[in-house]
């Protein structure tokens, strides 16, 4: 049961063997005194939520999902992770969690800590696979190659864990065929949900200066348009925008996002959502900085509105209403009226995107913002 | 004064670079009027612009005292011609207030488009002709040459023309000499009832208008009240004075006489070039012949550069229209350029000059649309319809004839050129009319052509086909009927009225198919295919679309960083606001700017 007062909380894990190319997250290299005082940092930007928002919940906060993101948690050895644990034990009810994630690279993975996440509530590894492709590996400049990556894929379903896999498409060189391979391959591999993301690159990445000659700019929508097709037939049903997944095994986290349910985050460049207030954490110095905003309802109307046409399930009319009330329900709807229908799935009761909906999303929550 | 038979009032004729200013610096230097020391070069050119590009749209009058061989005193009056069609009208006015005229004619370029234009009027009003081969001093001159041209093409006896070089001052004497031999003295009856002719009139600041005039009968002087017979307004004369120059009061000015008059007038529009000037106690039963409202033939978009600027340009325009009453202006809003003004001049040059004086003068950037002429829509119920645009057209079915200004065009040009500016002229819809030979070497094309064929490019066409040596003159010959079409662009079925335009209909497919092509390049996809038609009434010629958004999304993980996705929300609405809508459709202001052949500096 889900009550008010579950938090999901989200831990940033800002280390790495090496920083990829196109990634855009906060990171660092990984060393025991980065370490150290990151755990120190966690405690701390936890003083200042509870300080700052948390007023009304006093004590030990219940926890509903835990999700480990990065960077890469799976850098961290065994004795920082029961130090984590620790810390996590002493400020939070973790009893009632129903999903914790955490994010893995298939060349940091290893049994022990395999062993140990699973004798300590977690549930899921998400493993960043990014492709099953060499070639495409290389252009990405990762760490492993295709035969880690199925070793990996392999070690965490026989541990029992749920199982994501993370793929990037419009890879310079990629093509739907070995696209299509790169699906099959974390399916066949046991892999009950799938995050696709589109390589994006910001103009002054790393990835142009490495690959002179290589062509970044490539079309997203062939490969999009083909995992929307191809999923589905092998039942993992598109949930979210970057999200597929087969029964029962929606990241409930990430939803949570979607649904502008509470959620803490720790860390460095870390964002969270606390009643009605958005808030983030200065990468430069977490302990010191923290940019918030609230809401009035209205604009929590229109953010809401686009948050839930992110995902299959839509815009609940009724609950919607009663949330944000008629006018604020009427105006989006006579701004999506103008727009095309099939771009719709509409029943009584609900508004969502349609898959072709869904490739244009962009287009159709800046009218409604 | 008594009589007149000492005054002798003189225009030059000459094609632009055939020396006019630096000869008329020649006469008032030998005749004393400019200390030597005191000459600025050409001195006479009062537009800066005129200055820059070393051509002479307008002299201003000069009074020369002259002492002859004979050891008879004159006085000579040099009234200037404009040297370019645009002002064809003025230089008809200039005409009618001389008895003769210096036709000046390179001696290494013979005779050019436009000294042929202004010579037959010339010698349509009944002027002395005195033909002058100038520039006798370049190394190229050819004299012979020049002469027999004279002969060949204008039909002026050219036997004995003055072999003169303003440069150097040979053939001056020769030519002031020829003045007071075989230029007429004025006729007139200087106790008659005043006529006087308005050739040209300036705004000052502190006086109002100065009229230029030539006074043909009768007597005119300080505190007379006077009648404009065109504009029926009368004024108490306050100053009458020569141009020395400068302006010089007089007592009186009386017929054969040029000068000025000043009287407190507040607008051009007042006292016009062409009009009569009479005593408003013992008026002429008569106004002089020749007058009529000049009327504008192109007109254009100016808009300031800053949207902000717009009240600057309208004060701008404003002021100049005071000095210029052939500019005619009114406000206009474009899509893409917001608040600005559809402007009407004499042509092109007269075009480019009120934009430098905004410029120059007046401080103020602008962008100038491109040009385009005036249509006469006569409908079925024979109502006459002006349309400035393609949305003052009516129906189709509505349209009885489609009437478009025409020129008829004159081009000499070397002959080697010939079978190239003959296709330019044809690919204009130009007809032809006549071709001889005016030299082996060289050639006279007659043709006629719409005006709004010629505006566009035409001058700079012909220059580049002929690298530079063909000149032109060209002259309005009316309306005339033409197959012309108003094209309809269409933008997911609603008329969008900034793309559409008016074209022969030869040409309605090919212009029609790069209207649409150019648009579907410059629509971004939307959520929704969008048909782009170019349309004659409820026929669609040509059809694209512009294909739905395929993709916009951009499937990436945020971190839940929310509101940082919202912000990446808000710019793409703000970048969407920008565009202006037509129905559903929103469109890029580039695609507006991109259909107005904007030009924001002059050539």
């Amino acid at each position: 049961m889900t009550s008010q007062s579950d938090f999901g909380l989200y831990i940033h894990v800002p280390f790495c063997e090496r920083k990829c190319g196109y990634c855009s997250f906060y990171s660092v290299i990984v060393n025991d005194s980065r370490v150290d005082s990151w755990l120190h940092e966690l405690e701390a930007n936890l003083e200042i939520l509870r300080e700052k928002f948390l007023g009304n919940y006093g004590g030990k906060i219940r926890i509903r999902t835990l999700y480990f993101g990065g960077g890469t948690p799976s850098v961290l050895g065994i004795s920082i992770w029961e130090k984590l644990f620790g810390i996590l034990r002493e400020n939070f009810v973790l009893e009632n969690c129903v999903e914790a994630t955490v994010e893995a690279n298939p060349n940091s993975l290893n049994e022990n800590l395999l062993s140990f996440l699973r004798d300590n509530h977690v549930t899921r590894i998400s493993l960043g696979v990014q492709s099953l492709n060499d070639h495409e590996l290389e252009i990405l400049g990762r760490l492993h190659d295709s035969k880690q990556a199925l070793h990996a894929l392999e070690l965490v379903k026989n541990y029992g864990f749920d199982l994501n896999a993370d793929l990037i498409f419009a890879i310079p060189e990629q093509n739907i065929r070995s696209w299509d391979k790169s699906l099959s391959g974390v399916i066949n591999s046991g892999a009950d949900h799938i995050s696709t993301y589109q390589l994006t690159l910001e103009p002054d990445s790393r990835m142009y200066a490495s690959f002179g000659n290589v062509d970044f700019n490539v079309n997203g929508y062939y490969f999009y348009r083909y995992a929307q097709y191809v999923l589905p037939r092998k039942n993992f049903q598109q949930y979210e925008i970057s999200n597929f997944a087969t029964e029962n095994h929606e990241c409930i986290h990430n939803l949570s996002y979607w649904k502008q349910e509470n959620m803490l985050a720790l860390g460095r460049s870390a964002s969270g959502y606390i009643d009605g207030t958005r808030y983030k954490f200065s990468h430069e110095n977490s302990e010191l900085e923290l940019e918030s905003e609230k809401l009035d309802i209205n604009a929590r109307a229109r953010e809401a509105a686009i948050l839930l046409l992110r995902t299959k399930y839509g815009i609940a009319k009724r609950e919607f209403i009663s949330e944000f009330g008629s006018e604020n329900f009427s105006s989006i709807e006579r701004i999506l009226k103008q727009m095309p229908d099939d771009l719709f799935v509409r029943t009584r009761e609900n508004l969502a995107l349609s898959a072709k909906g869904m490739r244009v999303g962009n287009a159709i929550w800046s009218e409604i913002i | 004064m008594s009589g007149n038979n000492n005054i002798r009032n003189f225009c030059i004729i000459a094609h632009i670079d055939h020396g006019k200013s630096t000869l008329a610096d020649r006469l008032l230097e030998r005749t004393g009027t400019i200390k030597q020391r005191d000459m600025k070069n050409q001195i006479l050119d009062s537009l800066s612009l005129e200055r820059e590009r070393g051509i002479t749209i307008k002299l201003v009058p000069v009074r020369m005292d002259y002492k002859s061989q004979d050891g008879k005193d004159y006085v000579l009056n040099l009234i200037d011609t404009p040297g370019h069609v645009d002002f064809a009208y003025e230089v008809s006015r200039s005409l009618a207030a001389c008895e003769g005229a210096l036709l000046v004619v390179d001696a290494s370029q013979g005779v050019e488009a436009q000294t042929v234009a202004n010579a037959y009027q010339a010698i349509e009003q009944g002027l002395e002709i005195l033909p002058v081969i100038n520039k006798i001093d370049l190394p190229s001159a050819r004299p012979d040459n020049a002469k027999q041209e004279i002969q060949e093409v204008v039909g002026l006896d050219a036997s004995d023309a003055i072999l003169a070089s303003a440069k150097d001052g040979r053939g001056v004497d020769e030519i002031l000499e020829k003045i007071v031999a075989q230029i007429p003295a004025p006729s007139g009856d200087p106790n008659a009832p005043l006529q006087a002719l308005i050739f040209d009139s300036v705004y000052d600041n502190y006086r109002g208008v100065i009229c230029y005039i030539r006074v043909i009968n009768g007597t005119v002087k300080a505190g007379q009240n006077i009648f404009f017979m065109q504009t029926k307004t009368t004024y108490p004369v306050n100053e009458v004075g020569v141009f020395k120059p400068g302006f010089t009061p007089v007592e009186s000015l009386s017929a054969g006489e040029v000068g000025y008059i000043t009287a407190s007038i507040k607008t051009l529009a007042e006292a016009q070039v062409g009009d009569t000037v009479t005593d408003a106690m013992n008026p002429a039963s008569e106004p002089l012949e020749g007058y009529r409202k000049v009327k504008s033939v192109v007109f254009c978009g100016f808009y300031p550069v800053e949207r902000d600027n717009y009240p600057q340009l309208r004060d701008a325009l404003e002021k100049l229209c005071l000095n210029d009453s052939a500019v005619t202006y009114e406000p206009e809003t474009s899509e893409a350029l917001g608040f600005g003004f559809r402007c009407g001049f004499l042509g092109m040059l007269h075009m480019e000059v009120v934009r430098e004086r905004l410029r120059e003068e007046y401080d103020v950037e602008l962008v100038a649309t491109a040009p385009n002429v005036v249509y006469e829509v006569v409908t079925n119920s024979d109502e006459i319809i002006e349309a400035h645009r393609p949305a003052d057209f009516p129906d189709l079915g509505d349209i009885k004839e489609i009437r478009e200004p025409y020129i008829k065009l004159s081009v000499f040009l070397p002959s080697e050129f010939t079978g190239r500016v003959m296709q330019l002229v044809q690919d204009k819809r130009g007809t032809y009319k006549s071709m001889d030979y005016i030299t082996p070497e060289r050639v006279r094309l007659i043709y006629e052509m719409p005006l709004s064929e010629f505006i566009i490019d035409f001058h700079d066409k012909l220059k580049s086909q002929t690298r530079g040596y063909a000149s032109l003159d060209y002259e309005f010959i009316g309306l005339k009927a033409s197959e012309l079409v108003r094209v309809d662009i269409l933008v997911n079925g609603e008329a969008a009225d900034a793309f559409s335009f008016v074209c022969h209909k030869d040409q309605a497919y090919n212009r029609g198919h790069a209207t649409v092509t150019k648009l579907k390049e410059l629509i971004p996809s939307q959520l929704f295919e969008i048909p782009i038609q170019a349309s004659i009434g409820k026929r669609v010629i040509v059809r694209v679309n512009v294909k739905a958004l395929r993709k916009d999304v951009l499937a990436k993980c945020y971190g839940g960083d929310i509101t940082r996705k919202r912000k990446l929300l808000e710019k793409q609405k703000e970048g969407k606001k920008r565009m202006k809508q037509i129905g559903k459709v929103s469109i890029p202001q580039e695609a507006f700017l991109a259909f107005m052949q904007v030009d924001d500096k002059p050539k």
